[in-house]
């Protein structure tokens, strides 16, 4: 199981990386948006969480880069401080399987990627 | 008698020095303080939450785009991923002879939609408005007009616009992610009416940018841009802070800031008649609200927002300093009975004499110093060592701005990270002083000249030729 | 030739000052220089610093029920040595980074995070820092406290409720709320006047912290300080106090713009439709957000009657409260919006075009 993690903040990332690499999956790290979305065409994870506003390039186009260019629909969880309806509602609409605010609690986070692995039939 | 006349006149041009000296200094410590201030307030204020509240002002980005068929797309791509929460951003076709608006319909899937508006402001007819199909792109609207020049565009995007303020920026500036929050602090902090708020514009040629990104800031290759890289620094750091600060801000850069949208209807919008718009508008703003004797506020945010790239060739430079002397010129005599008038406070006893004597007359004063010691020298009347110091005190004097501006820069907010670069802003402000200054006054008397000579009033003859690219974009008074 | 002589010394004078400016400049240029040549230096260390660090803290959360003192004292790995805490860039880092994990985690990460804080006594250098003179150093401070919830009652607080500077006075009643004073008491101290910013903040400062039951907010409603008074009406729409023993008709008649506009906003969402023949009358006079907040309000309680009030508001002078006047028919009540579809199929070309606007944009 491949989860591709874009985060700017680079402790968060650090923490993520860690601790799913802990639960067994393999991670592929990143800091931004354009990073992710090279790394997502390079290596096919099966599972993406990202931020939704980092430099250079957010997570709207790496979403809108999975869902509509690339046609994939492998889970997407976005992983945000904004509590912003509209924010929330876009990347939902763009095609984000779920949203996780700021803070937020890892055994949490680890549960909803579980369950969005399971139901995606992998 | 020629000694004499020779003596009072030299007196004359010492003293004019002195003021200039002294106000530049005062305006250096006030700005000075004021950064310092705003560095560590910044620290303390959560911009990223600014997203989150949702009783934030509205703002209607308006950018005015002619022939920029090559370049729309991904300009309103980088305008679509500004950050702030409730923004509308109305890209006005301003009659262009390409395929821009072909190219805009086609990418983000527009079409003509039922917009309710009037004209309110004078502006050449708008033959529709654009929405896009795609919900992901709603705060778009692209308005199709004919052809009129920038200020007609603008007041064409101001007569769409339903938001509380409204921003005009340059269609091909780059402009950071989270620029409006930083803008609309100042609104929202304030306990007087804010009518317009102004960023720095700061030049970024050769610098790395990636999609519409700024990555890493370069200074300059070339001579001509590290110079006014400078100039730059002087008016943006040392210049418009300190009179921002006691609410004398007489000029908001047309490429970046933003605006109270029904006090800028109310007071006729931009005007058509200058090449100094922008500068024309902040003015009447001023005006208005003095006459109105309402408390208000014209602010400035000074952190660097706005990216954008400074003529490179002798020749466009000339052009846009023309023009900025002439637009100088042109606002000032619209509006000279503001000059000394108890009414009109700090704006009619410090900023209009200031930009009366200091910007506008200043370069009559240099030429005519310059002048009259060579005709003096020749025959004989100028003590050669009373030049010399002369020659010193001014060098210094000059210097002495620059370095200070860089290293205000430096302090506050140290955005080159190469040792080199700032080797290479040192040099420059060495040489300014003797290679560059005596060309900008040069340009300004010839934008006096064209103005009151040849009677050229303004974008008259050029909106057919339509926005002659990057000289026109950035009218931002690089003067102090 | 008396003039001479003072020549001669304005010459010596001009030409020390020139020379004076120019030694400044030349130690400005090297000074600058030196510190951006050593910068370069300092930010490898740093980030060389900071992935160490970053590795530690993540060490330190995977790890399950592990006492910190086992930890820290734990033979095989050499996190945290006492040589390392003795480099003060590397305890500022570790202070930064402490920080940032505790804005973005919640639960039992946020816990062994401040388990974390407690034990390097990150504490005492919080509350040295807290009683300095200047006002961003006070504020940093008390921002950390607050941050890691590390308070202590202190009268310190309370006079720091009239500083002159807002980020102190707004930090000072934030810190005060949160040890558990009453809201309303502290609030209604406040002398200064607030800026927006300041309200949302406060607004925002409660909410996030499930403050829900205020006990007469009466008083701050009734404040002589209008953005007070404000502030009152906002925490009373934000947590729906819907019984307030308040005299609206002072309120809706202040001479304050904003104190008029919260009011009715309040009205609309918390009251009922009493206040709707005094609103009509006042309307004409007022600023276009008292205005749109009138609109508003006969959207939420208007009835019949009101149409042709509303129906005026759709020849005013400005479009935006055109718009706005027709939104509010489309939402009022049923007849009101039949006769928004009469008017998109109506002669006058401009308020066709006023309901199509608002009918496709719905």
């Amino acid at each position: 199981m491949k989860i591709l993690i874009a985060e700017d903040e680079s402790l968060l990332l650090k923490l993520l990386a860690d601790k799913f690499s802990r639960e067994n999956y393999e991670v592929i790290a990143c800091q931004n948006g354009l990073e992710a979305i090279d790394l997502f065409d390079e290596k096919s994870p099966d599972l993406i969480i990202t931020d939704l506003q980092m430099p250079y390039s957010g997570g709207y186009e790496l979403i809108f880069h999975v869902r509509k260019e690339r046609q994939s629909n492998i889970p997407i969880i976005v992983l945000s401080s904004t509590s912003v309806e509209d924010k929330i509602v876009a990347s939902l609409e763009l095609g984000a399987n779920d949203f996780v605010e700021k803070p937020f609690r890892f055994n949490e986070l680890i549960i909803r990627v579980r369950r969005l692995l399971a139901t995606t039939g992998k | 008698m020629l000694y004499f006349l020779s003596f009072v006149v030299q007196v004359g041009l010492f003293v004019y020095c002195l003021m200039i000296f002294l106000s530049y200094l005062l305006m250096g410590i006030r700005s000075w303080k004021v950064l310092q201030h705003h560095k560590q307030s910044n620290t303390n204020i959560d911009f990223h939450s600014f997203r989150q509240n949702p009783f934030l002002p509205s703002i209607s980005v308006v950018a005015p785009a002619y022939n920029e068929g090559l370049t729309i797309v991904e300009n309103i791509r980088s305008l679509l991923s500004l950050g702030y929460n409730n923004l509308t951003i109305i890209v006005v076709n301003d009659g262009s002879k390409d395929d821009t608006l072909e190219k805009a319909i086609q990418f983000y899937d527009l079409e003509i939609a039922d917009y309710y508006y009037e004209y309110r402001l004078d502006c050449k007819p708008i033959r529709a408005v654009y929405k896009s199909k795609n919900r992901a792109f709603k705060n778009l609207l692209v308005v199709d007009k004919e052809n009129g020049g920038k200020a007609d565009a603008l007041n064409a995007g101001l007569n769409i616009s339903y938001s509380d303020y409204f921003a005009c920026v340059d269609v091909d500036c780059l402009i950071e992610e989270n620029a409006f929050e930083h803008l609309i602090f100042p609104v929202i902090n304030s306990t007087k009416e804010v009518v317009a708020v102004g960023g720095i514009v700061w030049l970024n040629n050769n610098s790395d940018v990636f999609h519409g990104h700024m990555v890493k800031l370069k200074v300059p290759d070339k001579f001509l841009p590290r110079v006014q890289l400078i100039e730059y620094f002087r008016a943006f750091l040392l210049g418009r802070t300190a009179w921002s600060s006691i609410n004398g801000l007489l000029i908001i850069s047309g490429a970046f800031g933003i605006f109270n949208r029904e006090r800028v209807i109310e007071v006729g919008g931009y005007n058509k008649n200058t090449v100094g718009e922008d500068m024309e508008l902040v003015v009447r703003l001023h005006k208005l609200m003095r006459q109105k004797d309402i408390p208000y506020e014209v602010a400035y945010v000074p952190t660097p927002l706005c990216w954008t790239e400074a003529p490179d060739t002798r020749k466009v430079l000339s052009r846009q300093r023309n023009r900025w002397a002439r637009g100088t010129a042109e606002t000032l005599l619209m509006h000279k009975d503001m000059l000394l008038r108890p009414k009109y406070g700090v704006i009619g006893w410090l900023s209009f004499p200031y930009w009366f004597i200091a910007e506008w007359m200043g370069p009559f004063i240099e030429a005519f110093g310059i002048l009259f010691t060579i005709i003096m020298g020749l025959l004989g009347y100028v003590s050669g060592v009373f030049f010399a110091c002369m020659l010193t005190l001014v060098f210094s004097m000059a210097l002495f701005f620059s370095i200070l501006a860089v290293f205000a820069q430096e302090k506050f907010f140290n955005r080159y990270t190469e040792p080199q670069d700032l080797r290479r802003l040192f040099f420059t402000a060495l040489l300014e002083p003797f290679v560059y200054h005596p060309f900008t006054v040069y340009w300004s008397l010839k934008g006096n000249y064209d103005l009151f000579i040849k009677k050229v009033h303004s974008w008259g003859e050029m909106t057919r030729t339509g926005y002659a690219k990057k000289e026109n974009s950035d009218k931002t008074t690089a003067q102090t | 030739m008396t003039h001479y002589s003072y020549f001669e010394k304005l010459i010596i004078a001009i030409l020390v000052f020139s020379v004076i400016l120019i030694l400044i400049d030349v130690f400005i240029m090297v000074s600058v220089y030196i510190d951006k040549v050593s910068a370069k230096k300092i930010e490898q260390k740093k980030q060389s610093i900071r992935e160490k660090i970053q590795e530690y803290i993540s060490a330190w959360l995977i790890e399950d029920d592990v006492p910190i003192v086992d930890f820290m004292t734990r033979e095989t790995h050499n996190y945290f040595s006492d040589k390392q805490m003795k480099d003060p860039l590397f305890r500022e880092i570790l202070y930064e980074e402490i920080f940032i994990a505790n804005r973005v985690l919640l639960g039992d990460e946020q816990m062994k995070i401040k388990e974390l804080y407690k034990y390097f006594g990150f504490e005492q250098k919080i509350k040295k820092e807290f009683f300095k003179y200047k006002w961003y150093k006070i504020v940093n401070a008390a921002n950390d406290m607050l941050a890691i919830k590390a308070l202590e009652s202190s009268t310190r607080f309370t006079e720091l409720l009239d500083h002159p500077n807002q980020f102190v006075r707004l930090i000072a009643v934030k810190a005060e709320i949160s040890m558990g004073g009453d809201q309303v008491e502290i609030l209604s101290e406040l002398r200064y006047p607030l800026t927006d910013w300041e309200l949302y903040e406060i607004i925002n400062f409660l909410k996030r912290n499930n403050f829900k039951q205020f006990n007469s907010l009466e008083k701050l409603i009734d404040h002589k300080e209008p953005s007070v008074c404000v502030l009152g009406l906002l925490i009373a729409r934000t947590f729906q106090e819907l019984y307030l023993n308040v005299d609206f008709m002072k309120l809706l008649l202040s001479s304050n713009t904003r104190v008029r506009k919260y009011a009715i906003e309040y009205l609309a969402e918390c009251g009922d439709g009493s206040y709707v023949q005094i609103l009509k009358k006042i309307f004409p006079n007022q600023a276009e957000a008292v205005q749109k907040a009138i609109l508003k309000y006969v959207e939420l309680h208007g009835t019949d009657d009101d149409v042709p009030f509303i129906y005026n508001r759709l020849n005013d002078y400005r479009p935006a409260i055109q718009l706005k006047a027709a939104e509010t028919l489309y939402n009022m009540n049923t007849n009101s919006s039949g006769f928004l579809n009469y008017l998109e199929h109506s002669k006058d070309p401009k308020n066709q075009k006023l309901a199509i606007h608002v009918l496709r944009n719905q």
